[in-house]
């Protein structure tokens, strides 16, 4: 206890009493990121995992000051951008201090010319993007979280935006970084395009999830705001079709900024399909009780029809299995004019050739005016005393359809799952499950969660695929860190060992620590 | 050569070669046996180099020599994904894929003969292609001997969240944090046609300006490069498309704003490249956009490469410049080669 | 006390469940970097004190204090979740409960401050202003711009101090108020025409009073709407563009938006320029609901943040009180009060009353 007191006089010292908190709002606020399962945690009363102290640096100086402080106490130190992990990343189970990045949020230099910006990591993501818009610009990142998350967070965690197959995923826009490392120095690691020996510094910071350093700002490739844009949405007789125009348009070459592909319980849920009323019965309900508007709350009986319809998994997904085939695809392409035209008439041939019916630019402009509508409806199956969670795998092209069918498969029995199928490569592709349920009550719904999950990722590695695309590893992903990377774990120990010699920083996350 | 050598058998690594000074060289054929390698040269605290065929011996070096792990394991023709051992050369590979109407894109002279494990060792960057990018950037997995003898793996995809990049380690590392002893590349269909073009500019940053904004629009060629042409620098580039495309090299001279020029120039340099193994290119300059022209000049440069918004790398010819000084980085790299091996640092 | 909540208890778990939506848009949030001050995070320890979770105490009631009204939450929110009434619920209890900053009591319950002009007028008659807590100097320019508008002669409203007592409902005293925007209500019956000239009062006459039963008889205006196109003869006052803020409570709250801007483009020789945020999702200058009082430091921070993307321009917003806040906020910076601004352009000479 002293010597927590003498830590939180010298990082008050340091960064100003105004900006090291410890009351229990403060404490209680920055325990958990937007991980489900601390919610469902919550709900069942756990005790939070809560941190001793919360620090608010205001310059990389400061950082570096509260790196040495906590190094020289011994204490974890937790990174944390806007908290809207999902993978407990930012979760300070070890207690410590949590440090936010957010009061380091400067533009610091846009360079037009160059297409380059530098910018510090506290900077929120909308923000940043509103703010290039301004001036013709766009860094092409848009996450569905990108309201409530930072600059810092996509880097650590390796995230990815809907316009990844354009712009790529936040690792491919990193020119330097700037980071505080374990002995309190800050760092900017060689630029990306002038490598010289030795190993790529950025791509070893970029998805570390706080276990290597503070990231305080990054250097970041930048576009003009695209001069044309050209939409696209075809029913495809089977995800399998669309997948063929996935794979055709990025094989060639070509870089549609949005390639998504719904399967055909997402495609019902979306409800572009225009031979929607084959919907099932209780999916034709949900999807009611789901769909947007009418804000009262949900009544009372809907409540219990969503718990009990997510609460008979295995029905449901039978009563999914009985859906059309049909699947929504949606692009958009952007760029300029010719770029485009070239790259949506080959979208056109493609998805004519796998039997797609053409509905126009409709889908694709809805899909962009709504795109983040869908994060509204986590609230309404919280309130119904379910839960709903995603996760994301991606593998090549050959293996996506097994990995779907077996992760489905292995998931079906606990919860309700659907999935879409986004950011597309030439030799890939991610799949986003999307899985919601329920429990008699907050530990059986735990339970349920637990099991969902578990099977979802041990299925996606028993078909060889990656545990994750973009969300990170941080809590969530742990247990199966160790058979996803097997001994290059020594890799990440030795840059543990390098960067964090006192071992303070976000302990525990990514790999468990030995003997815990 | 191999006279220079003497045979020799060793309990953990089997038969091998000493020569003067502390050399020694290994045939290897397995991905387990260049991770003994690795830990065999860690424990004698012997430098690594990997080479295809016998080199002379060099001080305290153990040549790993790669030639029996060369090959394709397989083609996935679907993903386009070719995996291949890490002993394989890059034209071994491209004829590879070839024969199965692919390709890894431009191989470079300059790197051909190169095994694969070697260039993801030396961080090869000279093949900067707007289409393809590097050659060591399609690599959606790669398994690596690691220094203390074993080997990692890793899941096929083209994009991970699962922490760092941690395969990274061994991209331009030497064999200091290990060696890649299969890869999995993204592979392409063969173009049906390609042609080269050439463009000339009043000076290096007009021609590097005229490269970004074909770049801006949407122009991806295969490889290019900007060199000094008498007094003015000619932007030279092969584009690879469609067999229906007659335009392509008019829309690229259009698109850079420059003054066409004679297509024999350009395709005279794709030639030279495509067999030319010449050192004097590995003097790379970072050059930050608008200050190529003063790059140039300093260093005597020849040619600029990578042209990307933000700058253009310069490579110029030998200097005998003094070494860039170990910087902060460089001494944090040999902490975690250190680590790696186990030492108490 | 803690039952006032529970007629909130839908809206607390839109946001205890919600991924923090509006993250990006909370100024206060943004300007404090502090997850705790989200409305997320404001709605979640609501939700922990409502359940007992957590007590209902002096830092529970600090928490709650973080929040200027704004509604930009509200703006971007799919649910039209309004948090700022919750907020001002949970306010309620953390009163009754003794746990409110004091800053915050006195804030609510200070007189405005002394405005002859306003004592001036008579009682009664067709168009009667209500001040609200702008400082003299807008008052005589709001008085010279509803007489070349063709309004006057004005008159006060009869009985008070010209105040809807919106500060009452926000800091937490919703039967205080209902007694000073009743009383307020009573003293503007049988006029033509009512004009605010704090945004705040014409909402709470417009919005907050009839929402608890009382409707008001005439028409209430912010003196923006009331001389709208009504000002024939103006002369350019100021050389250049100027930075127009949108004061929350006259943008999002009554939804006027261009109404000031054109106006504002006869009396400057430039443009109007707009910040990166503007309309619907303009910035805040963070002197609403208290936090000046409560947190002067932060609520000054807010006010930097909302004007920081056009550093050079002088900045103009059509409420006193927050014109007022923002000079301090950014001190050396020329902040303009669109009242006063406006009036220099009437061109009587004499009059540069520009505060
Ligand atoms: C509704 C919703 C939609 C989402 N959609 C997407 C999506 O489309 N794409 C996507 O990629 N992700 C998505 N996510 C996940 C999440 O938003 C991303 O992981 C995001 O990058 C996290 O950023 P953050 O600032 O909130 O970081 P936090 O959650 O605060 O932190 C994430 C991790 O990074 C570390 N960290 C944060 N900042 C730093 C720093 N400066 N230096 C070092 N370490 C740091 C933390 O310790 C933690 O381990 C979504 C989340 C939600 C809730
Ligand atoms: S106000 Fe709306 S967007 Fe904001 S946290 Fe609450 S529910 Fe989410
Ligand atoms: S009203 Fe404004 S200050 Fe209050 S919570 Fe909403 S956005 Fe934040």
């Amino acid at each position: 206890m002293h010597d927590l007191t003498r830590l939180l006089e010298a990082l008050a010292a340091c960064v100003g009493a105004d900006h090291v908190r410890t009351d229990a709002p403060d404490r209680d606020a920055y325990s958990r990121d937007l991980w489900p399962r601390s919610q469902l945690e919550r709900l069942a009363g756990d005790p939070p995992t809560r941190p001793q102290a919360v620090v608010w640096p205001g310059r990389p100086a400061e950082v570096a000051d509260v790196v040495r402080l906590c190094a020289a106490a011994g204490v974890p130190l937790v990174p944390f951008g806007a908290g809207s992990g999902v993978c407990g990343g930012a979760r300070p189970d070890r207690g410590g201090v949590v440090l936010d990045v957010k009061r380091l949020k400067a533009l610091r230099r846009v360079d037009e010319v160059a297409g380059e910006i530098e910018v510090e990591a506290g900077m929120m993501g909308e923000l940043l993007e509103r703010r290039l818009e301004h001036r013709g610009l766009t860094l092409g990142h848009f996450p569905s979280s990108i309201v409530c998350s930072t600059v810092g967070g996509w880097l650590a965690g390796r995230s990815a935006g809907q316009c990844s197959s354009r712009y790529g995923k936040i690792e491919d826009m990193v020119v330097d970084l700037e980071v505080v490392t374990g002995e309190g120095a800050i760092r900017r690691t060689p630029r990306a395009d002038a490598l010289g020996p030795g190993p790529d510094w950025n791509q070893l910071f970029v998805g570390s999830e706080g276990t290597l350093g503070v990231i305080t700002a990054a250097t970041l490739r930048v576009h003009p705001q695209p001069a044309e844009r050209s939409f696209g949405g075809w029913l495809m007789p089977d995800y399998r079709a669309g997948l063929a125009v996935m794979r055709g348009s990025m094989q060639a070459g070509d870089r549609p900024a949005v390639l998504r592909l719904y399967d055909a319980v997402d495609t019902f849920m979306v409800g572009a399909n225009p031979h929607a009323a084959e919907g099932g019965g209780a999916l034709s309900r949900l999807k009611g009780l789901l769909s947007a508007g009418g804000d009262g709350g949900p009544s009372r009986l809907k409540q219990t029809v969503l718990r009990t319809v997510l609460g008979s998994p295995a029905l449901t997904n039978a009563a999914v299995r009985a859906l059309p085939a049909r699947c929504l695809l949606i692009t958009v392409c952007e760029g300029e004019a010719d770029e485009v035209a070239g790259a949506h008439a080959r979208l056109e041939r493609l998805a004519a050739a796998a039997g797609g019916e053409h509905l126009g630019e409709g889908p694709g402009r809805t899909w962009l005016a709504h795109r983040h509508d869908v994060s509204f409806k986590q609230s309404k199956i919280y309130e119904a005393g379910c839960f709903v969670d995603t996760f994301e795998v991606a593998t090549t092209w050959a293996r996506l359809p097994a990995l779907y069918e077996g992760v489905k498969r292995a998931v079906g029995p606990h919860v309700l799952v659907m999935a879409h199928f986004s950011h597309a490569y030439p030799g890939g592709c991610s799949i986003y499950f999307t899985f919601a349920g329920t429990g008699r009550d907050a530990a059986a719904m735990r339970h349920t969660y637990d099991a969902a999950w578990r099977a979802g990722l041990d299925t996606a590695q028993a078909h060889g695929a990656v545990i994750a695309h973009h969300h990170g590893a941080g809590l969530s992903r742990r247990a199966h860190m160790p058979a996803a990377h097997g001994e290059a774990r020594q890799w990440f120990d030795a840059l543990k060992a390098t960067l964090d010699p006192a071992g303070i920083f976000n302990p525990g996350k990514l790999f468990a620590e030995e003997g815990a | 050569m191999k006279d220079a050598w003497t045979p020799h058998h060793d309990g953990a690594v089997g038969d091998l070669w000493t020569g003067p000074a502390g050399a020694a060289r290994l045939e290897v054929a397995e991905p387990v046996a260049v991770a003994r390698a690795l830990a065999w040269a860690a424990e004698r605290a012997l430098a690594v180099r990997v080479v295809r065929g016998v080199r002379p011996p060099a001080p305290r070096t153990l040549q790993i020599d790669v030639g029996a792990l060369a090959g394709l394991v397989a083609l996935d023709e679907i993903s386009r994904v070719a995996h291949l051992r890490g002993g394989t050369t890059w034209a071994e590979a491209e004829a590879l894929v070839a024969s199965r109407g692919l390709t890894l894109g431009p191989v470079p002279g300059c790197v051909a003969e190169t095994p694969i494990m070697a260039s993801f060792a030396a961080g090869e960057r000279r093949r900067p292609s707007p289409a393809f990018g590097h050659l060591t950037d399609g690599v959606l997995a790669l398994r690596a001997a690691l220094p203390k003898g074993l080997l990692t793996r890793s899941a096929v995809a083209p994009r991970r969240a699962t922490g760092p990049d941690l395969a990274r380690c061994v991209v331009g590392t030497g064999a200091t944090l290990g060696l890649a002893v299969d890869v999995h590349l993204q592979v392409w269909d063969r173009p049906e046609s390609r042609v080269a073009a050439a463009v000339r500019f009043p000076g290096w940053d007009a021609a590097h300006d005229g490269a970004v904004v074909a770049l801006r629009q949407g122009l991806r060629p295969a490889w290019w490069c900007a060199r000094r042409r008498g007094r003015e620098v000619e932007l030279l580039a092969e584009l690879w498309g469609d067999a229906g495309d007659a335009d392509a090299v008019g829309r690229f001279v259009d698109a850079t704003g420059g003054r066409e020029a004679p297509a024999a120039d350009a395709q005279a340099w794709i030639d030279a490249r495509a067999d030319a193994a010449d050192t004097r290119w590995s003097a790379q300059v970072a050059a930050p956009r608008g200050g190529l022209a003063a790059a140039a000049r300093a260093r005597r440069g020849i040619e600029a490469w990578d042209l990307r918004p933000a700058g253009a790398t310069l490579y110029a010819p030998r200097s005998g410049d003094a070494a860039d000084p170990p910087d902060a980085w460089a001494a944090l790299a040999d902490r975690l080669a250190e680590h790696l091996r186990g030492e108490d640092v | 006390m803690l039952r006032l909540l529970d007629a909130h208890r839908h809206a607390i778990d839109t946001c205890v469940f919600c991924p923090k939506l509006c993250r990006f848009a909370c100024p206060v949030a943004e300007a404090a970097a502090r997850e705790t001050v989200t409305p997320w995070g404001l709605m979640t320890r609501i939700d922990d004190v409502h359940v007992g979770r957590a007590p209902l105490d002096g830092a529970a009631g600090d928490l709650w204090a973080h929040c200027t009204g704004c509604h930009r939450c509200q703006a971007v929110c799919k649910h039209d979740n309004d948090v700022p009434q919750v907020l001002y619920a949970a306010r309620a209890a953390a009163a009754a409960a003794g746990h409110a900053p004091a800053a915050l009591g006195a804030w609510a319950h200070s007189a405005p401050p002394p405005r002859p002009a306003f004592d001036a007028l008579p009682e009664g008659g067709p168009v009667r202003l209500v001040p609200g807590y702008v400082d003299d100097d807008t008052v005589r320019a709001a008085v010279r711009l509803l007489e070349a508008a063709g309004h006057g002669p004005l008159g006060r409203p009869v009985g008070g101090a010209g105040v809807s007592g919106i500060r009452l409902l926000e800091a937490g005293h919703p039967d205080a108020f209902d007694v000073a925007a009743r009383r307020l209500a009573d003293g503007v019956e049988g006029a033509r025409l009512v004009v605010c000239l704090d945004p705040a009062d014409a909402l709470a006459l417009r919005r907050d009073l009839p929402a608890r039963g009382r409707t008001v008889g005439p028409p209430v205006q912010h003196l923006t709407e009331a001389v709208a196109g009504r000002l024939a003869a103006l002369t350019p006052v100021l050389e250049g563009d100027v930075l127009y803020l949108d004061a929350c409570r006259l943008g999002r709250g009554l939804g006027v938006y261009d109404a000031p801007r054109r106006t504002l483009e006869a009396v400057i020789t430039g443009r109007v320029v707009e910040a990166v945020m503007h309309h619907a999702e303009g910035g805040c200058c963070g002197a609403g609901a208290g936090l000046a009082a409560t947190q002067p430091a932060l609520a000054a921070q807010v006010g930097r943040e909302a004007v920081a993307d056009v550093p050079d321009l002088p900045v103009v917003v059509a409420s006193g009180v927050c014109a007022g806040h923002l000079r301090v906020a950014t001190a050396g910076r020329a902040v303009h009060g669109w009242a006063t601004l406006v009036a220099r352009a009437l061109g009587r000479p004499g009059q540069e009353d520009e505060g």
